[in-house]
């Protein structure tokens, strides 16, 4: 991991470093506010068309819905000391994984395909055809057994150390995960503190959010004063309404308003309007937001036609590994507005998308195969592109990008049934979480990999279901991601991203085995 | 005299009585954090689906009958006070003593669903959990002012420690967010994700907010 820290502190770097220190424990949002004004008064100038250059980085966070069942995802296999276990336990939700079971697995048969160098044999989910590929190929890696986390707990504190408010449920774990702070009411997302921090300092010259997401508003990237999250959709910038394709019907050519037709004429209306002063400020706030969507619309459009002037094209790329799905659909947006990302003007952009589904009780073995499918090609796809793209434009690399993966929780080690056709699995807690880039150091396993048993070493003390009490926590896992893009390991601006980051082993230590960046 | 004869009397009577509580408390504090985890012996690997067969060597239900009223005068109409500390909220057993007893089964989620108002109207948001023991617990008097919502002598009261239906089979919870709660019953047929199954969202309606 590269320490940002150096010996010699610059004049900006005492200004800043000593002020964050003066603060003391102060509310968060005013800790944000006032570090970003510091950020803001060190920010160095770009000037020139091109704001944007050789130096981008973007980070991608992908969310599975509902609580993915990632205990089918890394299988033990034969030769693994818990794959018999394995078979026996997860009974008729379990992927046939070489054991040979009377009840489950009769023949013995094996469908999962095989990872490299684990520590022990390991299988993916037959659907990751493309992430066995790209992880065996260090392009993607695995952080084992993260979850929320309050303060660092096991299964002999589980009863005494504090836990995440509303453990197990769903809302509360998305919005745990999401803002990285497992025992206080939220306020923001991790994202959105970090672009509050530091949108002013790393985009001087942004002509758009800093965090635009393709799956609509989302708790992450919330909390920002300063920098609204952009919502687009997976064809690009959300439009208004009755105008025509691109305005065609009320637009000129060279942008004027088309005063001949009445969509002309009301476009103009409507643009006056929201330019007024208004007599309340949810009005006024209103018209600001309507006015900024529509000043984004047409810088994200721009982006968006960067990919045919660059000769690239993404439609047949996410078309040719099936990746045509919802979820292909939000990442090839987000693939366009990176080949894009000069028109948008900022070196650094958080993206979101997401995929919805993932909470199966009931069905479990007709459901998850066809999601961790949709998974799976569009990962590959945007993976693909982004390799495309660092072929075609000379000022992208392949290591500018990094997505991660989160969900709700893991799921219960045992089934709710024992009929192949209802069964499902229940809520659970720590997970698995995939990592996908050209600098993530993939083909390996990160964190602890947990005994899978129930009554085992991590599973919550007197259940009876197999809940992993997690090994790594959300703030270590994406303190990692943060510190990847930015955010000085040990910094007043990472204990302000992470403010429970301290109470747990540092992730950016030797031994720590969470240097998956 | 008289004076040093009653005050040794009086400290005997002191003494005996500290003794007879103190000697009860520590048999009530045994016998619920025994009560707090279920019987691993007597439970099944599917959880919230299986049907309670075996018996706890004491159930929660029974330790619960088990307590004395205190005898201190009771300000709080609202409550009844025991003298292991713990309490019953009125408004809650009255409504859970309606479980097994209405015309319709789906009345039994209904009721449930009351049961978790109460719960949500003290505490804010509903027990934390996933398996059916977790929730029966809290309700139960495995809360932070060990106050129990459920009456001891309700059938819905399984000797495993589950919230039952009336055909025996635990409720199953499924905890959307804090304060939403589905709640689903295997029906006659005892049988999870079949036409039968009866299902309920507890509306995340919160008194306090």
């Amino acid at each position: 991991m590269k320490s940002q820290v150096t010996s010699k502190i610059s004049r900006r770097d005492f200004l800043r470093y000593g002020t964050c220190g003066a603060m003391g424990i102060g509310s968060l949002v005013n800790t944000i506010s006032q570090l970003s004004l510091i950020n803001s008064a060190v920010a160095s100038t770009v000037g020139g068309v091109d704001v944007v250059g050789s130096d981008y980085k973007a980070l991608v966070c992908l969310f599975l819905r509902g609580g993915c069942d990632m205990n089918n995802v890394l299988i033990p296999v034969v030769g693994n000391s818990q794959a018999e276990s394995y078979t026996q336990e997860r009974g008729v939700v379990g992927v046939p994984n070489g054991v040979t079971n009377a009840n489950f697995n009769p023949s013995g048969d094996n469908v999962t395909l095989p990872l490299n160098g684990t520590p022990e044999p390991l299988g993916l989910h037959p659907s990751f055809t493309n992430l066995q590929g790209m992880y065996n190929a260090g392009e993607a890696a695995f952080v084992t057994n993260v979850g929320t986390l309050a303060e660092p707990t096991t299964r002999s504190t589980y009863t005494t150390a504090a836990l995440p408010a509303q453990l197990f449920s769903h809302a509360d774990q998305v919005t745990e995960w999401m803002s990285s702070i497992a025992d206080q009411p939220y306020t923001s997302g991790w994202g959105g503190r970090v672009a509050e921090l530091y949108n002013d300092t790393w985009n001087p010259d942004s002509v758009t959010s800093m965090l635009i997401t393709a799956a609509g508003n989302n708790q992450f990237q919330n909390g920002s004063i300063s920098v609204p999250q952009y919502s687009v959709t997976s064809s690009g910038a959300v439009s208004l309404a009755g105008y025509g394709t691109n305005y065609s019907s009320a637009l000129n050519p060279d942008g004027s308003y088309n005063e001949g037709t009445v969509q002309g004429r009301r476009l103009r209306a409507l643009e006056r309007i929201m330019a007024y002063s208004h007599g309340t400020l949810i009005e006024d706030s209103y018209g600001s937001i309507v006015t900024r969507a529509r000043e984004a619309e047409g810088v994200i459009s721009d982006a968006i036609q960067e990919v045919d002037n660059l000769n690239l094209d993404f439609e047949t790329t996410f078309n040719s590994l099936n990746a045509d799905t919802g979820l292909g659909n939000e990442f090839r947006a987000i693939a366009q507005l990176i080949a894009g990302r000069k028109c948008l003007g900022n070196r650094r952009q958080i993206f979101f998308v997401d995929l919805g589904g993932f909470d199966n009780h009931q069905d479990i073995n007709d459901s998850l195969g066809g999601l961790l499918t949709e998974v799976d090609t569009a990962l590959a796809a945007f993976n693909q592109a982004m390799k495309d793209l660092a072929v075609a434009d000379p000022d992208f690399s392949y290591d500018q990008v990094t997505t991660f993966q989160a969900s709700d929780f893991n799921r219960t080690w045992t089934p709710n049934g024992n009929d192949p056709g209802s069964a499902g699995t229940d809520h659970a807690w720590g997970t698995h979480a995939i990592v996908m880039g050209g600098a993530v150091n993939g083909g390996q396993l990160y964190g602890a990999f947990p005994e899978l048993a129930v009554g085992g070493a991590v599973d919550v003390p007197a259940g009876t279901r197999g809940r992993w009490i997690p090994t790594t926590s959300v703030d270590q896992y994406c303190s990692i991601l943060a510190n990847w893009f930015g955010v000085p390991a040990g910094s007043s601006e990472m204990q302000t991203i992470f403010p429970n980051l301290s109470r747990f082993d540092s992730p950016f230590v030797n031994g720590s085995n969470l240097a998956f960046l | 005299m008289p004076l040093r004869k009653f005050i040794f009397f009086f400290l005997l009577l002191v003494l005996g009585i500290s003794f007879y509580y103190l000697s009860k408390s520590s048999e009530v504090s045994k016998s619920s954090a025994k009560e707090s985890s279920p019987d691993s012996s007597s439970t099944s690997p599917l959880g919230q689906g299986r049907i309670s067969e075996t018996t706890a060597p004491q159930s929660r239900a029974q330790s619960l009958l088990a307590r004395t009223r205190s005898s201190e005068p009771n300000l709080d109409s609202r409550i009844i006070r025991y003298t292991d500390d713990s309490s019953d909220l009125t408004a809650a057993i009255q409504i859970s003593k309606k479980l097994h007893q209405g015309e319709s089964p789906s009345e039994d989620l209904e009721i449930v669903s009351q049961i978790l108002f109460q719960y949500r109207f003290l505490y804010e948001e509903n027990p934390v959990g996933v398996e059916n023991f977790e929730f029966t617990a809290a309700l139960t008097g495995d809360n932070p002012q060990r106050i129990n919502f459920i009456d001891p002598k309700s059938s819905a009261l399984s000797s495993n420690n589950e919230m039952v239906d009336r055909w025996g089979s635990p409720f199953v919870f499924h905890p959307l967010s804090g304060t939403n709660m589905e709640l689903r019953s295997l029906g006659p047929d005892k049988t999870l994700w079949t036409e039968d199954d009866l299902t309920l969202s507890v509306a995340p309606t919160n008194p306090k907010r």
